[in-house]
């Protein structure tokens, strides 16, 4: 078995085999992108998902708000008196604090 | 010139140093992939991206072991991740089997019987537990010293032995249940 596998050895390289990796080496060193740029790419990928991330954060903030607001009484109240305001662009903090002024 | 200060040179794009430890090594990192792909194509691809890791990556080399066992550690590898593929090709796309065999079949060195037998070889290694197989490809056709074979590997001389001595057992009775005794006899 073991003769037969060392018949079955390669002798001899394709001579052109190192020239092949050297143009590949020099191929590689021209098109391959610089370092700094890609700590800026990978810097701004980075401040990218913080801002996504804070955005989310504050939308789901902002809706919590929102509910915990037309579940209370004065929100009941307000839209017994002022349901067509209820429904205007100012819904509903703006309007609420508006009345609470008002009183 | 010794491991470190080569290493060096190549991190530094000397040209001369790299061409010579190819040089050096070249024919045993070849036989290596040929040994465990069975592909003379393949094994030269992945020769040559085994050297062009070595360059990139000749500035990490520490020296806690010789270059050459450092070579062959990537060589085995990557050889190992290329086979990986392979198998991951072969199970979504029908590679023909010929192929296989046609690599034995093209060399005009061997006779008709010896090239038959040599394909049931491939097919008894490739079907060989993985550090079965690498052992067994190290140790026959890069006729490395047990010793490294086990620092290649990053096993201890005796699991090397233990490795080496069932992958031969199991390719003797593999090859025996194919043509009985065929080629141990030949």
């Amino acid at each position: 078995m073991e003769t037969l596998l060392k018949k079955d050895r390669i002798e001899e390289v394709n001579p052109y085999l190192f020239q092949k990796i050297h143009s590949k080496i020099n191929y590689e060193a021209s098109y391959s992108i610089p370092v700094w740029s890609m700590n800026i790419l990978k810097l701004s990928i980075f401040a990218l998902v913080l801002l996504m991330g804070f955005n989310i954060h504050s939308t789901i903030n902002s809706k919590s708000d929102s509910n915990q607001i037309s579940e209370s009484n004065s929100y009941t109240e307000f839209i017994e008196d002022y349901h067509f305001e209820a429904l205007s662009s100012l819904y509903p903090v703006e309007l609420l604090s508006e009345k609470v002024e008002d009183e | 010139m010794d491991d470190i200060q080569i290493a060096k040179e190549i991190s530094l794009g000397n040209q001369k140093v790299f061409e010579d430890f190819f040089n050096q090594h070249k024919l045993k990192v070849m036989n290596l992939c040929y040994g465990m792909t069975h592909n003379r194509d393949s094994a030269e691809d992945l020769v040559q991206d085994i050297f062009l890791e070595i360059y990139s990556s000749a500035k990490y080399f520490q020296g806690k072991s010789k270059l050459s066992t450092w070579l062959y550690r990537i060589a085995v590898n990557k050889t190992i991740n290329y086979l990986r593929k392979e198998k991951i090709k072969k199970f979504f796309v029908n590679v023909d089997d010929a192929k296989h065999s046609l690599q034995a079949d093209s060399r005009a060195d061997l006779s008709l019987e010896e090239k038959e037998k040599i394909n049931i070889l491939h097919k008894v290694i490739d079907k060989l537990p993985s550090k079965q197989k690498s052992a067994i490809i190290l140790f026959i056709y890069d006729e490395l010293p047990q010793k490294e074979i086990a620092e290649i590997m990053n096993c201890s001389l005796a699991s090397i032995e233990v490795l080496i001595h069932r992958a031969k057992k199991s390719i003797k009775n593999k090859t025996d249940k194919i043509y009985g005794n065929v080629i141990e006899k030949g």
